[in-house]
């Protein structure tokens, strides 16, 4: 809790939430104009493929953008501070360390994806929007969250520097988010498109659950937790 | 003083890159010991602290804890340590209470048990006041007295504290040194400084590093001359007379003509001397404690270079 305390003391904590929300409720505004003015062309698709799925896609890449903000200096700045040495002096072991860091920077994650998701139910109040689709694409972006909250980390606890950290977050975020775009772009890299968020997250766009989907962003964060404790571990033991 | 030792280490090696910081360093702390850690800038003493609290990694050697092994045991091991580094490590985004709490739990406090003792580490070290202030709007003194509060808020037998005086005011140092003492009677306490008078007064037993290796290792009585004493009289006595007094070792004169008197410790011959100088109307005019000693010693040890 204290973790979760100390992270809501940060001013750019309430920025990250802020902006971002601020940033959304214009994109969303701005998708719900658009539908309105050219609603005659686009009642095929509807308003849920037209304003909500594109929303979503619009509400990921917000995550991929906020993501190494809010994880750049859990580790890098407990680093730079010595407060990574001080914490090798308690009792407490690699994953403990690793676990308290994440679930502050989770939580306050949460917190974001609770704010952006809850701007799309208003559409419940005036257009025929599927409440699966939108369920589904919450999910998606609750687990695309997860992913790049463990990445995130990954990246602090690699650098002392939390820029560094930030850079390295984006780099890898950006790289797996396009990684779509260069299957598309030559057929021999289609196996590189399996590993694209982009491409994982189109099935929770139409309302699709797919337990490949969900394993793919579960492995993902479970393996960039593990290699964090295993970073941290042999620092404690090497350095 | 009993022989319960609570702190062993033994060949300690580390290295940075070819420069070798610690060169098979040996250290003992015994329950109700206070040691003073002493050695120049760049002497190894940050880099011992840190690798005795687990928060460096030595390159050889071993380091034992109330009897557990910091590799095979390092959670009972680090359990029973209590560590200030030389820059306290606080997160200025946290209430001094919270910060505490985050501490107690990291050593497995709980509920009632966490409460009182960030109660009792607040009240050893002067917080009371501090509970609900921001630690980034503290001033360094303060900072460093939370730094201490979380050493000793486990309750720890063994604590280790890297220049724990620094920043605080003369007021904070009387204070901190008298907590040291206290802390001392039942736990095993290492204080690293450069001030030789805190030394002089804290420590039963000194500790000098030079050039990553131990040079001086014994009892505070026999590096810093706390039997001796320097005393002037308006009438001065014979020599011999002062020589004879009970208790009275070697008498000598300093160049400005003050008797230098080494004496034993263990006997009361500064009360004697105190009675003889009343009784036999000598004139009293200085009488302090010798204290060149620990400086003598220190700057000889400490004066060549590293080999």
């Amino acid at each position: 809790m204290s973790e979760i305390r100390r992270l809501y003391r940060r001013p750019l904590t309430w920025a990250v939430l802020a902006v971002g929300e601020a940033a959304m409720a214009v994109f969303f505004m701005l998708l719900v104009i658009r539908y309105l003015e050219h609603e005659a062309d686009l009642r095929g698709a509807g308003v849920t493929v037209e304003i909500l799925a594109r929303y979503f896609v619009i509400a990921n890449l917000s995550v991929l953008l906020t993501a190494p903000l809010i994880t750049m200096t859990s580790i890098a700045g407990d680093r730079q501070d010595g407060l990574l040495r001080f914490l090798f002096s308690t009792p407490s072991s690699a994953a403990d360390i690793v676990i308290g860091k994440f679930a502050g920077v989770m939580s306050l994650a949460i917190a974001y994806v609770g704010l952006v998701a809850l701007i799309p139910v208003t559409l419940f109040w005036g257009a025929p929007i599927d409440p699966g689709v939108y369920v589904t694409n919450v999910l998606g972006l609750a687990l695309f969250t997860l992913m790049h909250v463990s990445l995130g980390l990954l990246a602090s606890a690699l650098t002392r520097a939390p820029g560094a950290a930030a850079m390295v977050s984006l780099g890898l975020g950006l790289a797996l988010w396009l990684a779509d775009w260069a299957s598309r772009l030559d057929r021999d890299a289609s196996i590189v498109g399996t590993w694209s968020t982009l491409s994982r997250l189109r099935g929770f766009a139409q309302g699709l659950v797919n337990t490949g989907d969900i394993a793919y962003f579960l492995l993902a964060s479970v393996l960039g937790g593990v290699l964090c404790c295993l970073l941290i571990a042999a620092e404690r033991d090497s350095t | 003083m009993t022989d319960d030792v609570l702190l062993a280490a033994r060949g300690l090696v580390r290295n940075y890159g070819r420069q070798s910081a610690l060169r098979g360093i040996d250290i003992t702390l015994r329950r109700g010991e206070v040691l003073g850690f002493l050695g120049l800038n760049g002497a190894g003493k940050t880099t011992t602290l840190q690798i005795l609290a687990g928060a460096l990694a030595r390159h050889s050697g071993t380091v034992t804890v109330c009897g557990h092994d910091l590799d095979s045991a390092p959670r009972a091991a680090r359990a029973a340590l209590g560590y200030l580094p030389q820059t306290p490590a606080l997160y200025d985004d946290m209430l001094v209470d919270e910060y505490l709490s985050w501490c107690g739990r990291l050593h497995g406090l709980a509920g009632h048990a966490l409460i009182s003792a960030r109660a009792l580490a607040r009240q050893r070290t002067g917080l009371e006041d501090c509970g609900r202030r921001l630690i980034r709007h503290l001033s360094q003194g303060y900072r460093q007295r939370v730094g201490i509060a979380q050493a000793i808020l486990h309750d720890p037998a063994v604590i280790l504290l890297d220049e724990p005086t620094t920043a605080l005011d003369p007021a904070q140092i009387r204070d901190m040194r008298a907590l040291i003492r206290e802390l001392g009677r039942d736990r095993a306490v290492l204080v690293s400084t450069h001030i030789l008078p805190e030394v002089r007064m804290l420590a039963n037993r000194i500790l000098i590093l030079h050039g990553g290796r131990v040079v001086h290792d014994a009892a505070n009585r026999a590096a810093s001359g706390t039997g001796s004493l320097r005393a002037r009289f308006a009438r001065d006595p014979d020599a011999s007379t002062l020589a004879n007094l009970a208790g009275v070792r070697k008498v000598g004169q300093a160049p400005d003509g003050a008797w230098l008197i080494d004496f034993d410790p263990s006997e009361t011959a500064t009360e004697t001397l105190a009675e003889s100088v009343v009784t036999a109307g000598w004139g009293l005019i200085e009488l302090v404690p010798a204290f060149d000693a620990l400086e003598h010693l220190f700057m000889r040890l400490t004066a060549g270079k590293p080999v």
